[in-house]
């Protein structure tokens, strides 16, 4: 049982024509299996897309699922062009809802999700489960890597722990979601062209080549390459520089010039920095910082971006700001910490 | 004033004082996460603990609350209330020192549970007289928590006891405790009401998150009282800044104010340069200014933000820069003062505008 991951993504218009093609087929045997699979997907998805949580008994189906998609995938995933690429989510459900009907439907639209789903905002649970069943519903439409939050460490600093625990009673999900996050892929490689991943370059990488090497399923080390790629930021100042973060290394322009040349690549496509307009150029537009979460934390008031890139390479930036949910009781919702 | 405006205002005044659990509940995390060293913070704990639901309307929620007080906050919060607390600790250091061994005296308004007198009473002993000025219902905690917890009685300077009925205010030689609402300030005949003021000591004010809740008028009023009696010293002032038009800021107005906080004095002073014209406007000299970014940038360095880069992976670095950048940290003074600080700040008045 082999999953093609290379193969072009065909159009929308034939997933919905033949559910059972290039969709869900990789993990089953059967074509009975493959439709029940489906309409069990579809099912999920419908809840979730209500913003209503799995039982525990469905998130461990679906996290196993997810494996027999994900662990096929490759440490640096090959993505066809055109496709959308986001930055980091960060449990803010609603305003993933928007980032669809910016950026269009899935499957219709092909999307690159550079990590960070869980932790910070209120709906973790909601966002991870419901990108995870895009995953495996539509396997050639969405590709999804790994951030530094998806990571047992530091979801239980930053919120998706406990959010498992308010919401399921034990943490259960979180880990059955933690072992997941082993499988994602770390990088992708759209078109041979835009290295995606969500953290930055490491100084014990040179070329990509050196990614597909790497033994990925693993907890996101403290340190190293795997590391680095998840944790690292461009800097203005050049060569490699101690993070702030207390892991991963800053990069400086040099390195990216280096990088970008070795591997004939046009962008470093990279996320896990807030930026006030939702995206933002580096490096002489060597490297792009996307962000996706508006608002960020519920108290940043930042925009959101995502890029979408054609089939001719070319790039559009589209920016929103945090969903109106007309009703919603906002006054119920805890207040962020401010220095009183 | 119409009842209902009346109802208004004592709701506010309710959740201005409820942000001094915010404080506490700030720097119990650090110290817990060892940012903060605070040997008193412990008994502030228990003297909540056993003290709130002794005052009235507090009975059943008291453990609520001290729970949530005690809760473990963000990394962002953690560091951002380590560098509020030791960007204030370094400047009551440096004013200290400038008094080079003869007496100075320091008003903490809106102190509320803060600790850093016991810190200073402890070091400076005979040497400071120390005042501790916040709403009626917060100092009857702070009191009855220092009397019945014998290490801050002997620290204070007075004998622990436990009394049926809450004390509303603690006297002794070098401490002082007392009741005031501030905005009441413009009335008050202040060798009268506060005899225990020595009007000719080197006095540094402080003013942690409490003249921004106040209307402009009445930070004005607050600042000339003090201005007018005492004889020479220094203001700091640490407090939230917004700009207009800025959506970080705006999103904190509209947070802090869905939770009842208003500021009303956020917008008003935009910028550094602002509140320098302000102060200086108010009859204060060599001001100096930055926000807490920038603080943070400066004042922390070598082995110290070795260790606190050590404490906990820190996800939050453009956030944190985000928040500290709308926290100002002002210092000014008054009268005739010598302190030459050796401080680093943002933005400063020219030297010899002293009058």
């Amino acid at each position: 049982m082999d999953f093609d991951s290379d193969v072009p993504m065909e159009d929308a218009v034939q997933d919905q024509l033949d559910p059972s093609l290039g969709t869900a087929t990789a993990f089953v045997a059967t074509e009975s299996n493959a439709s029940s699979n489906i309409t069990q997907l579809d099912e999920w998805i419908d809840q979730l897309s209500k913003c209503q949580p799995l039982s525990e008994e469905n998130v461990k189906r679906l996290c196993k699922m997810a494996i027999e998609v994900l662990q096929f995938e490759e440490n640096v995933q090959p993505v066809a062009v055109p496709v959308t690429i986001c930055g980091d989510v960060h449990g803010q459900f609603h305003d993933l809802m928007e980032l669809f009907k910016i950026g269009g439907p899935c499957p219709d639209t092909n999307y690159l999700f550079m990590g960070d789903y869980v932790d910070r905002g209120y709906y973790s649970v909601e966002t991870v489960s419901y990108l995870v069943a895009m995953k495996v519903r539509y396997p050639n439409r969405i590709t999804i890597l790994r951030g530094n939050h998806e990571s047992r460490q530091i979801t239980q600093v930053y919120g998706f722990y406990d959010e498992c625990l308010r919401k399921y009673g034990s943490a259960v999900v979180w880990k059955l979601f933690t072992d997941l996050f082993d499988y994602f892929p770390i990088t992708a490689l759209v078109d041979n062209k835009i290295f995606c991943l969500h953290g930055g370059l490491s100084p014990m990488i040179e070329t990509i080549d050196q990614v597909r090497d790497l033994n990925r399923v693993q907890e996101v080390p403290h340190e190293g390459p795997m590391c680095d790629l998840l944790w690292s930021d461009p800097d203005d100042r050049g060569g490699w520089g101690i993070s702030p973060r207390g892991a991963g290394f800053t990069f400086g322009q040099d390195i990216s010039e280096q990088f970008n040349h070795t591997n004939d690549l046009s962008l470093i496509a990279r996320a896990h920095q807030l930026v006030m307009e939702g995206y933002s150029w580096s490096h002489q537009e060597l490297v792009v910082t996307i962000f996706s979460a508006p608002n960020y934390c519920y108290r940043c008031g930042n925009q959101a971006a995502i890029m979408e890139v054609d089939e001719n390479h070319e790039r559009q930036f589209l920016q929103y700001d945090p969903s109106v949910r007309p009703g919603e009781p906002t006054v119920t919702r805890k207040t962020p910490d401010y220095f009183l | 004033m119409s009842p209902y405006r009346y109802r208004m205002d004592e709701r506010h005044d309710k959740v201005i004082r409820s942000t001094d659990f915010d404080a506490l509940s700030c720097r119990i995390s650090a110290v817990l996460r060892q940012y903060l060293l605070d040997p008193y913070i412990q008994h502030i704990v228990q003297g909540l603990r056993t003290n709130l639901p002794r005052l009235p309307g507090h009975k059943f929620s008291a453990n609520r609350t001290v729970k949530a007080i005690t809760l473990p906050k963000l990394p962002i919060i953690n560091r951002g209330t380590y560098i509020r607390t030791t960007a204030i600790d370094t400047i009551v250091e440096s004013f200290a020192k400038n008094a080079s061994g003869d007496a100075f005296q320091i008003i903490s308004l809106g102190a509320g549970s803060d600790t850093r007198s016991f810190k200073i009473l402890l070091e400076y002993g005979k040497k400071v007289v120390y005042h501790e000025f916040d709403f009626g219902e917060t100092v009857l905690l702070k009191a009855a928590t220092i009397k019945g917890t014998p290490e801050l009685a002997s620290l204070v300077g007075c004998a622990p006891s436990t009394e049926d009925t809450l004390p509303t205010e603690l006297h002794t030689d070098n401490y002082h405790l007392s009741a005031l609402d501030l905005r009441t300030i413009k009335n008050v005949n202040f060798a009268e009401a506060f005899p225990y003021i020595d009007l000719t000591l080197p006095t540094l004010i402080l003013s942690e998150c409490v003249l921004c809740y106040m209307k402009p008028e009445q930070v004005d009023e607050v600042l000339a009282a003090f201005l007018k009696s005492l004889r020479c010293g220094a203001v700091l002032i640490y407090e939230p800044m917004g700009t207009p038009d800025d959506g970080f800021s705006r999103v904190m107005a509209d947070n802090l104010s869905q939770r009842g906080i208003k500021l009303p004095t956020f917008f008003r002073f935009p910028d550094l340069w602002t509140r320098l014209a302000y102060l200086e406007l108010m009859g204060l000299h060599s001001v100096q200014l930055s926000n807490m970014a920038y603080v943070f940038r400066h004042w922390v360095a070598g082995p110290e933000l070795v260790r606190l880069n050590r404490l906990e992976l820190l996800d939050e670095v453009e956030e944190i820069d985000l928040l500290n950048e709308h926290y100002v940290l002002a210092l000014a003074q008054f009268g005739e003062t010598s302190w030459q600080n050796e401080l680093q700040f943002q933005v400063f008045s020219q030297p010899n505008t002293a009058v």
